[in-house]
């Protein structure tokens, strides 16, 4: 490289102090410590909300790998997580059997919802958000409120990335003040890094006065969430044509907490279609999944979402075996539409 | 390579790669920048337009600098964008200077001038190449390839970014009282 001449800071001098400046931007002991703590902290850390992402765990694993000089590992918090995964959770399970909704007890049950213990308190009352759970094909969140009810129009959840997730459904004891809410999957990718996610909610209702008494205010928390356990997505595009109908699954998502089937029709979905009906009430489209052996029980839909000629079926999560998905009617169109398919041992 | 073959080969590919590259990436980031806090969202921003493009991995021949060139970009929209920023991001305040091992006339002179504050009136460009040089020490042949930039002019970058902050620390130093 070309010296200069005649310089009045020697050209080590000026590398030395450079050197020295950029290994102190990041070698802060005190801050290195602050991060260590964070990452082996047992419970997750409510953060100051931020607009923005902050990602410290990714900077912790950054710090400590230039501290330590030891390989950088980029998991964020493991041991919390390990932590929460094996915590009791009685109150969760409390909520999920007050509510008798299919699919979020069994799910509870089952140790997967991420404990949290959450609280932000304004204008008098306090909302905590007790336990939290993501995986492919949803998001739930379980909260508790001094006074009032989240609204689904009221509540918001963002990623890190800004990304705003759908809230579509929520559960609510009036009595306890606990319920959960349920939003749409997060971004595969988001997990790559480590999800961060941030609650926010601009009023609670109250369903003793129907007319709007709301709660003011402007409760928001931010935490880690938990990555999701495996989860496998299918894209099978296969056909199925009755009465010159084809309907098409494009995709099944088999998550730990629900299977998510993805239909598209050649013909939409119409309410008003002007063929003879036998029943007075309006018609839907009946779908069935059944497993093939065993007791051969129709699996629980929790939820259908129908919009034209597409259809999003959320079901209770499948146990390994074979399995029939049969669309009974479209339009009025006696079908049956059906597709076979088979769940592996062990994933998801 | 069909969807699902390509997406069980491009997603292992992806988070190895950035297992492997974020933790240069963010202190490249906050060296650069002089902020961690921005860098952070700046590395995340790079790895989401990275993984909006990570199925064409298996045919990048040097990911690391594939993927260097779209945070350089997000360095360099930041530096365009910063102003206008509604929510100001400032520089880190400059840490402590301690003093140094060996006696330094210049050096001592210098003890007394932000350097920080003479980054932050580099060309971003300036400071990039700086930034991988003395912040993140690797050598003048592996900026080039990480970044892609021919070697004659990482060279050409460094020369005249240490010649002008040598010059404003000078003006500096004789400034002082």
């Amino acid at each position: 490289m070309p010296r200069d001449r005649n310089p009045s800071v020697s050209d080590e001098s000026l590398e030395r102090r450079l050197r020295h400046h950029y290994q102190n931007m990041l070698q802060s002991p005190a801050l290195v410590d602050q991060w260590i703590a964070e990452a082996q902290a047992p419970n997750p850390v409510v953060r100051p909300s931020r607009h923005r992402w902050r990602a410290p765990a990714i900077v912790a694993a950054s710090v400590l790998g230039l501290a330590t000089g030891a390989a950088m590992h980029w998991a964020p918090r493991t041991d919390a997580w390990v932590w929460a995964a094996t915590h009791d959770i009685p109150i969760l399970q409390g909520i999920a059997r007050q509510l008798g909704v299919p699919g979020v007890s069994s799910l509870v049950a089952s140790g997967n919802v991420m404990p949290l213990n959450l609280a932000d308190r304004q204008s008098g009352v306090t909302v905590k958000i007790l336990g939290s759970y993501a995986d492919a094909v949803q998001t739930l969140l379980f909260l508790q409120t001094t006074h009032g009810s989240p609204t689904l129009d009221q509540i918001t959840l963002e990623d890190q990335l800004g990304h705003r997730l759908q809230p579509e459904f929520s559960a609510w004891n009036s009595q306890t003040h606990q319920g959960f809410v349920q939003f749409s999957a997060l971004p595969s990718w988001v997990w790559i890094p480590g999800a961060q996610l941030t609650l926010t909610i601009n009023g609670l209702g109250s369903l003793r006065h129907p007319l709007g008494a709301i709660y003011q205010g402007h409760w928001q928390m931010t935490w880690d969430q938990a990555p999701p356990a495996a989860a496998r997505t299918v894209s099978p595009d296969a056909r199925a044509v009755a009465h010159g109908v084809t309907l098409t699954l494009q995709q099944y998502t088999l998550a730990p907490s629900a299977a998510v089937f993805h239909l598209s029709a050649s013909v939409p979905w119409a309410h008003n279609v002007s063929k003879p009906r036998k029943q007075k009430t309006a018609p839907q489209p009946q779908f069935i999944i059944k497993r093939v052996h065993g007791s051969g029980a129709a699996i629980p839909i929790l939820s259908e979402s129908l919009g034209g000629a597409h259809v999003t079926l959320m079901a209770e999560p499948l146990q390994p075996g074979r399995y029939i998905l049969t669309v009974v009617e479209w339009n009025h169109e006696p079908g049956p539409w059906t597709w076979p398919f088979t769940v592996s041992q062990g994933r998801p | 390579m069909d969807r699902h073959q390509g997406k069980a080969v491009c997603e292992p590919l992806f988070v190895k790669l950035m297992r492997g590259i974020v933790p240069d990436a963010l202190r490249l980031t906050t060296y650069w920048i002089g902020n961690s806090t921005a860098a952070e969202d700046i590395v995340q921003e790079a790895i989401a337009k990275a993984w909006i493009h990570h199925h064409r991995l298996p045919t990048i021949a040097n990911p690391r600098a594939w993927f260097f060139t779209i945070l350089r970009r997000e360095c360099i929209n930041y530096f365009r964008h910063r102003d206008r920023r509604l929510v100001a991001v400032d520089i880190d305040p400059s840490p402590p200077v301690s003093p140094p091992d060996a006696y330094d006339p210049y050096e001592a002179a210098d003890l007394r001038i932000d350097i920080a504050a003479l980054l932050r009136r580099l060309s971003p460009r300036d400071r990039e190449m700086l930034a991988w040089r003395y912040g993140m020490d690797w050598s003048l042949e592996d900026i080039a390839e990480s970044t892609g930039i021919p070697l004659s002019t990482v060279k050409s970058r460094i020369y005249r970014a240490l010649k002008i902050l040598r010059g404003r620390m000078n003006d500096a130093a004789r400034s002082e009282p």
